[in-house]
């Protein structure tokens, strides 16, 4: 039960950030395709920095430890991420921003988005058999991470993540976005 | 000035990162707690006690999913050992009901299969079987089964196909299995000096640039004339935030859910959750036939959905304290520039994409927040892979959307 109350409590917060940042809209997200609105990488590159960040030295200092990062199996990741692009770019949501989206009382993303994943899920599900294993299959390397791949120490490739973010953070602020295009 | 305090921040930011990754060496990696969704996998698996993966075709046939459970039972979502193994079944007086669940017309195969992997030259287990079918599922593997477990990797046979004492191939495995997995402890937290410096150095540092940026703000709230009262209700109420701030808060958001919860935030696993619950409520039979929705996305209420109602009640939240919180249509300006403004287009065009992007997220093992966030802040190749996709596909569609507009 206090499982529950964390989740939502941790939901809570997420979806604040998700509205706040500005990620309940369309032309937010697909500003990003057109590189005229560039709030979605400002928004995940920070949230990335910030929790690679925290996580590592956490578990530096014997803090935490960490959870099974996601798989990684080539193919699929590719592979899905295309396909998720197209539809993100379609759309102009992803699962995270339909659901704080419903909440903001719109109805698109209520209506229109829940049912479409919720589609898009029995679509999945039903296809699963005919052809995920064969893709899991192709170069699954595990729940491994950058750092154990390359046999690094984390921090240093967390550090040298961050530099390249903020120094990419100061060319976003600094022209690198297409001002001959308005949205 | 004013644009050089970037670049200064960038290199302060680096140089203290070079540091505390130097404080850090002599740090030894700490085993991950064996709770996640599936405690088998991290264990066996990723802190690699005793990987089973690659010990005979069937693990590596299975291996692609959280699949362990449903033919050696146990408790996946426990971290301790012994609770974990609770009701381990190590070896089958009869192959495992769930082989038959999935593998409904090509079961003899992958019997055959097996079995000549195993060695077992004579077909009369398996005919003897197909005669039990019904009752027993297939009384099969006996004696041979162990041989899967067994740790020593070695495939220790038993003569005689068909009667097996189960007594005599037990104990060796059982044995040998928990020796395995006992032999590496959770390492005890070192406290070393240096970490202690680090940890307030961090804290200094959290402090003083958190203190900086609200006496910055307050300043120059003042230069323009703005009276600064009451800072945070200010900023809570305010409904376009900076993306690095609310991306800061989703970051701590990121790290508070592996520190309360050890588990990573995702959406497009809870929406799967919620499929599969509607549609073994509307249909058990049509959708205990789709492995995914029998093994994979469980019916039932799960972390997962509890996080996708937070994140509802969070958007709610954040409209609210913004005041635009209001059941609408649809009133993306951009949107209507380029689509016009019928509702039905909005709808449909919509669906299609949500359709497309669950089954992306599928594909990829989750999406914007469970893949490309959950996994970027471990440093996980598949986030960045699965970004990469995502742009190339997105600017692609966004082309062709816009045509001469992009």
């Amino acid at each position: 039960m206090t499982g529950y109350l964390v989740a939502i409590f941790l939901g809570i917060l997420f979806g604040f950030a998700l509205n706040k940042g500005g990620l309940t809209r369309y032309k937010n997200i697909v500003g990003v395709y057109r590189f005229t609105n560039l709030t979605v990488i400002k928004f995940m590159l920070t949230a990335i920095c910030v929790a690679a960040i925290g996580l590592y030295v956490m578990r530096g200092l014997n803090v935490i430890q960490f959870p099974a990062a996601p798989a990684t199996y080539l193919l699929g990741n590719l592979l899905g991420g295309l396909i998720f692009g197209a539809g993100m770019a379609l759309a102009g949501y992803c699962p995270g921003t339909v659901a704080a989206g419903a909440g903001e009382g719109k109805l698109d993303y209520l209506i229109s988005g829940g049912l479409g994943l919720m589609t898009g899920a029995v679509i999945f599900g039903f296809s699963y058999r005919e052809f995920m294993p064969a893709i899991l299959k192709v170069a699954n390397l595990g729940n491994v991470t950058l750092p154990d791949l390359l046999n690094v120490n984390p921090l240093l490739l967390v550090g040298v993540f961050v530099v390249m973010c903020l120094i990419l953070f100061y060319f976003l602020e600094n022209g690198l976005k297409r001002r001959d295009r308005v949205e | 000035m004013a644009r050089k305090i970037p670049i200064v921040f960038i290199l302060l930011g680096s140089l203290f990162l070079l540091g505390a990754s130097f404080w850090l060496l002599p740090v030894k990696e700490v085993n991950a707690q064996c709770k996640t969704t599936s405690s088998c996998k991290t264990c066996h698996e990723v802190q690699g006690q005793d990987p089973v993966n690659t010990k005979g075709a069937w693990h590596t046939d299975h291996a692609y999913a959280d699949l362990c459970t449903g033919c050696h039972s146990g408790k996946a979502d426990v971290a301790d050992k012994d609770q974990a193994h609770q009701g381990l079944v190590t070896q089958y007086q009869e192959m495992p009901a769930n082989c038959k669940q999935c593998h409904t017309d090509d079961l003899e195969t992958k019997f055959k299969q097996y079995a000549g992997q195993l060695n077992v030259s004579d077909t009369t287990s398996l005919q003897q079987a197909q005669k039990n079918d019904s009752q027993k599922g297939l009384s099969l593997l006996l004696g041979q089964a162990p041989a899967d477990i067994n740790v020593s990797g070695e495939i220790t046979k038993e003569t005689g196909g068909a009667a097996p004492s189960s007594s005599g191939s037990s104990n060796p495995s059982n044995a040998s299995s928990n020796t395995g997995a006992a032999t590496t402890p959770p390492q005890k937290p070192e406290n070393t000096t240096g970490n202690i410096i680090l940890g307030v150095l961090l804290g200094i540092g959290v402090l003083g640039g958190g203190s900086y940026i609200t006496w910055n703000e307050r300043r120059l709230a003042q230069a323009n004339g703005v009276r600064p009262q009451s800072w945070i209700i200010e900023r809570i109420r305010k409904e376009h935030w900076s993306p690095y701030a609310a991306g800061i808060l989703l970051g701590i958001t990121c790290i508070l859910t592996v520190l309360l919860a050890n588990r990573t935030l995702g959406a497009s696993f809870g929406i799967a959750s919620i499929t599969s619950t509607l549609l073994h409520w509307v249909a058990p039979q049509a959708a205990d036939q789709s492995m995914y929705f029998k093994f994979i996305a469980t019916p039932g209420f799960n972390w997962e959905i509890a996080l996708l109602i937070g994140m509802f009640l969070g958007g709610m939240a954040g409209a609210w304290t913004s005041g635009t919180l209001k059941l609408r249509w649809n009133d993306d300006e951009v949107w209507i520039k380029i689509f016009g403004p019928q509702r039905w287009k909005r709808f449909v065009l919509g669906f299609i994409g949500a359709v497309i992007i669950q089954i992306g997220a599928g594909i990829a093992g989750g999406c914007t927040s469970g893949l490309a966030i959950s996994g970027g802040m471990f440093l996980a190749p598949s986030a960045f892979l699965f970004m990469a996709g995502m742009f190339a596909s997105g600017i692609l569609v966004a082309l062709i959307i816009y045509r001469r507009r992009y």
